[in-house]
């Protein structure tokens, strides 16, 4: 078991110092899937946007504490902010295809790299589709509209565009959330096909998920970590009333 | 090396839009400093308190075109204004849930910017034409229908911001529709209104094309809209236009006394629109 | 019986509201007509393709054709697009995307002020100040630079007055790029901040989230921004009417002085002594109320598909 990511003592805050985490401690393992559950509101989808420090984006967010990954605190003022991204992508609640093509929508990560040759973009177009058990379905429309997919095939063709920059780390927030059961399934194993090749991070309140996907979960209430575990263990025997509480349903 | 020329790339672009931004603003105070430097000069008391004098003479004014501009600003307000509120009534109320009122909101929103000297050459052929002469309310008449399309809109979407429940409660209470409408739709838009009903004032203060051939001008002083009157805007545009430095200096003066009033209308409107919807 | 009389005001209300909303489309149908019926004579007399394609226009032998003017029209509305929109659109990339909360504030509301000036004020400011500048300084500059140019040199031939169609694009640029900006701006805040952040998530830069995402996700309404501001450049009078000298030739430089169809109907209307004469000008009036009114219904149809989104 490698460690890919350590936190340590992350505290987050939101504009005007709310206090959102409060001193999570956890390791994540490398190509392992680690699930974040927990009632809505309590930090679950703020933690995994710290991950790729995707809350920059808006202006008075604080964070305190460690994050170390690759050996750096990617907390850290110097940390590249585009190089850590291209490392540790994301996918979203609801799928965002760009407004372009199917095939612009995988390439542009590579693009962005400089990966200029046709021939290379194609393959690796053609390579991150058949990951994300897409490519049957879109290999003879590539050059049409993403939006023309549907929802879940949209969800894939995210997954796929996360994985063609070949990431060590992918993030998923709440991936099926939007989805309906068919394509939930179709998600979830090829979430399970990922596993040895790529960590993933997911955040789901759906507990059922998160027992048949993950090999690690974390339960948080409150902005706190209270139980972090194999999955195994937590949907057993967990060791904190509050973890059994939350997934016997007696509340959430 | 490549994230490198990246980053480099859209740091310039990032820079380059702040550059278009200081381009705005560049214009922005460039005029402004402008009319302020040559208006304040023409500021004097008999710039209001005199009418204009014949080219060459001393102490000529515009007594007479800040009266008509102010009496044709009044009666274009008494008459864009009331069909603009009731109109955008009718369209965010009893007419809600019929296509006609999306024509006509659409419609409104094209005529806000059809070209307004369209409607002085409008107003001209069915008013001025048929009574042989220009007047006031032929310039009051153009003004009001160019206010109409923006009050009418604004009152619509002001209108529609009012949470339907507050209107079923009032209907609980067994209160007439128009009752709830004035009484409870109106109260909770009226901050909004009142910002529509100043922008759409502050824009027709500015106007000159349509009152070129409805209005007209008048060189003395006059208080009868069924005459031609002076208007500030139709006289920046003779003076400006014409050979007499003294005529220039005035015509900086209007146009100061006007970017003022509009600038700071627009800025109160501003300001309401703000504390009632954010604060 | 309270409620009856309730039950007929209730009426009344609905009555009178109905009317003022109807009154929109009876002044717009009532324009088309009107502009119609007086340009009728004018459109008996030169036809259509003879009033568009004439160059002459002449009071004393009563012979009017339309082509100067509408070709000063396009000229100027044309210039002042290509100077306007790329501004514009920049302004509203560094409001939406680059500035700080409080720059947010007082871009947007400098940027509102520049619209809420009045276009007399622009045009007497062109006259007065903008017009010598340009004759002076920046008109001999462009001369001696890409006047020098083969071919695109054609467009800077001439005495520099000041009083041309350069003067008269730049002002109305100025002027447009409020609305232009402003239209710009709402459409980039449509583009859901999920798919910018989705974009960063892959290691984007912060332009090439707005070149990829935000600009073509929000293209429909920037070309709906555009059509308002063609729209209103066609119809601006006194912003032109001041610097652009009403000649009524083809202009074959940028230094030329021009005409206009709203200059035209400015400066000629009221010395109209002919019915003939008037009547052309309401042709011109007419002519360009059609440009104006399909322009910004197609600008409209854009902005409401790019809402519906």
């Amino acid at each position: 078991m490698i460690p890919e990511i350590e936190v340590r003592n992350l505290n987050f805050y939101y504009t005007g110092g709310v206090h959102i985490l409060k001193n999570i401690n956890m390791t994540i393992y490398k190509n392992q899937v680690t699930a974040l559950i927990g009632p809505s509101g309590c930090g679950k989808t703020t933690l995994l946007r710290c991950f790729n420090r995707m809350h920059d984006l808006y202006a008075g967010n604080k964070y305190d504490g460690e994050i170390i990954f690759q050996g750096q605190n990617i907390l850290s003022k110097d940390t590249d902010l585009i190089e850590l991204r291209s490392k540790i992508g994301m996918v979203f609640q609801k799928p965002t295809p760009f407004p372009m093509s199917i095939f612009e929508n995988i390439a542009y990560g590579l693009k962005l790299r400089g990966i200029k040759n046709r021939g290379e973009l194609k393959s690796r177009v053609e390579k991150a589709l058949k990951d994300a058990a897409l490519w049957e379905e879109v290999k003879d429309k590539l050059n049409t509209n993403a939006f023309g997919l549907s929802g879940g095939q949209q969800q894939r063709l995210c997954i796929a565009r996360a994985l063609a920059v070949e990431p060590e780390i992918i993030l998923f927030d709440e991936p099926t959330s939007a989805l309906d059961p068919i394509s939930t399934g179709k998600i979830e194993e090829l979430i399970i096909s990922l596993k040895g090749r790529v960590t993933i991070i997911i955040v789901t309140h759906n507990m059922q998920q998160a027992a048949r996907i993950s090999d690690w979960t974390g339960f948080m209430m409150l902005g706190e970590l209270i139980e972090y575990d194999r999955t195994n263990k937590i949907f057993t025997v967990p060791s904190n009333k509050l973890t059994e509480d939350y997934i016997t349903g007696r509340f959430g | 090396m490549i994230l490198k020329k990246r980053k480099v790339i859209s740091s310039l672009a990032l820079f380059v839009c702040f550059l278009t931004a200081l381009w705005g603003i560049f214009w922005l105070s460039f005029i402004i400093i402008d009319v302020l430097r040559h208006g304040i000069t023409a500021i004097n008391p008999s710039l209001f308190l005199n009418d204009p004098a014949p080219p060459g003479e001393e102490g000529g004014g515009l007594r007479n075109a800040f009266v008509g501009h102010l009496l044709i600003t009044v009666f274009a307000t008494l008459i864009g204004v009331p069909v603009g509120v009731l109109g955008g009534t009718f369209l965010a109320e009893y007419g809600r849930k019929y296509n006609i009122s999306k024509v006509i909101s659409t419609l409104a929103d094209i005529m806000v910017s059809v070209p307004a000297i369209i409607i002085g050459a409008f107003i001209y052929a069915i008013i001025v034409k048929p009574l042989g002469h220009f007047s006031g309310w032929a310039g009051a008449i153009a003004l009001g229908i160019i206010m109409i399309p923006t009050v009418l809109r604004t009152t619509e979407n002001m209108l529609s911001l009012i949470p339907w429940t507050l209107r079923e409660a009032a209907f609980a209470l067994g209160a007439p529709y128009y009752k709830v409408i004035i009484q409870v739709v109106y109260r909770g838009a009226a901050t909004g209104i009142l910002t529509g009903i100043i922008l759409a004032i502050a824009r027709v203060t500015g106007e000159a094309a349509p009152l070129l051939f409805t209005a007209f001008n008048n060189n003395y002083f006059s208080l009868d809209m069924s005459q031609p009157i002076a208007s500030l805007t139709v006289t920046i545009f003779q003076y400006a236009m014409g050979p007499y430095e003294e005529w220039h200096a005035q015509a900086w003066g209007a146009a100061l006394m006007i970017t003022v009033f509009i600038l700071f209308a627009t800025i109160t409107g501003r300001l309401l629109i703000k504390r009632r919807y954010k604060g | 019986m309270k409620k009856q009389r309730g039950k007929f005001t209730d009426i009344v209300f609905l009555f009178i509201t109905a009317i003022t909303a109807f009154s929109v489309i009876a002044i717009s149908v009532g324009i088309f007509i009107v502009l119609f019926k007086e340009s009728l004579p004018a459109i008996t007399k030169f036809g259509i393709g003879g009033f568009i394609f004439s160059t002459e226009w002449n009071p004393v032998q009563e012979i009017f054709g339309a082509a100067p003017a509408l070709i000063g029209t396009l000229i100027t509305s044309f210039f002042a697009l290509l100077l306007a929109v790329p501004i514009a659109i920049g302004i509203a990339i560094f409001i939406t995307e680059i500035a700080p909360s409080f720059l947010k504030g007082v871009i947007g509301t400098a940027i509102e002020l520049l619209a809420a000036i009045p276009s007399i004020i622009y045009g007497m400011w062109g006259l007065f100040t903008l017009a010598p500048i340009m004759s002076h300084d920046i008109e001999p500059f462009l001369q001696s630079t890409i006047g020098k140019l083969p071919l695109f040199g054609k467009l800077f031939e001439g005495t520099p007055l000041g009083v041309d169609l350069f003067t008269a694009s730049i002002i109305l640029s100025i002027m447009i790029i409020p609305f232009t900006a402003s239209i710009a701006r709402d459409s980039f805040n449509l583009t859901p901040s999920v798919l910018k952040e989705s974009a960063y998530a892959i290691g984007a830069t912060k332009w090439e989230v707005v070149k990829d995402v935000v600009l073509p996700y929000s293209k429909l309404g920037v070309l709906g921004g555009v059509g308002l501001s063609l729209g209103r450049a066609l119809g601006e009078t006194m912003a032109v009417a001041f610097v652009l000298g009403n000649l009524n030739q083809i202009p074959t430089s940028l230094f030329d002085a021009a005409a206009t169809v709203t200059v035209k109907l400015a400066n000629e209307f009221t010395e109209a002594d002919k019915d003939i004469y008037l009547s052309s000008l309401y042709y011109l009036a007419f002519l360009l109320f059609i440009m104006s009114f399909t322009i910004l219904a197609l600008a409209k149809i854009f902005l409401m598909k790019a809402e519906r989104k």
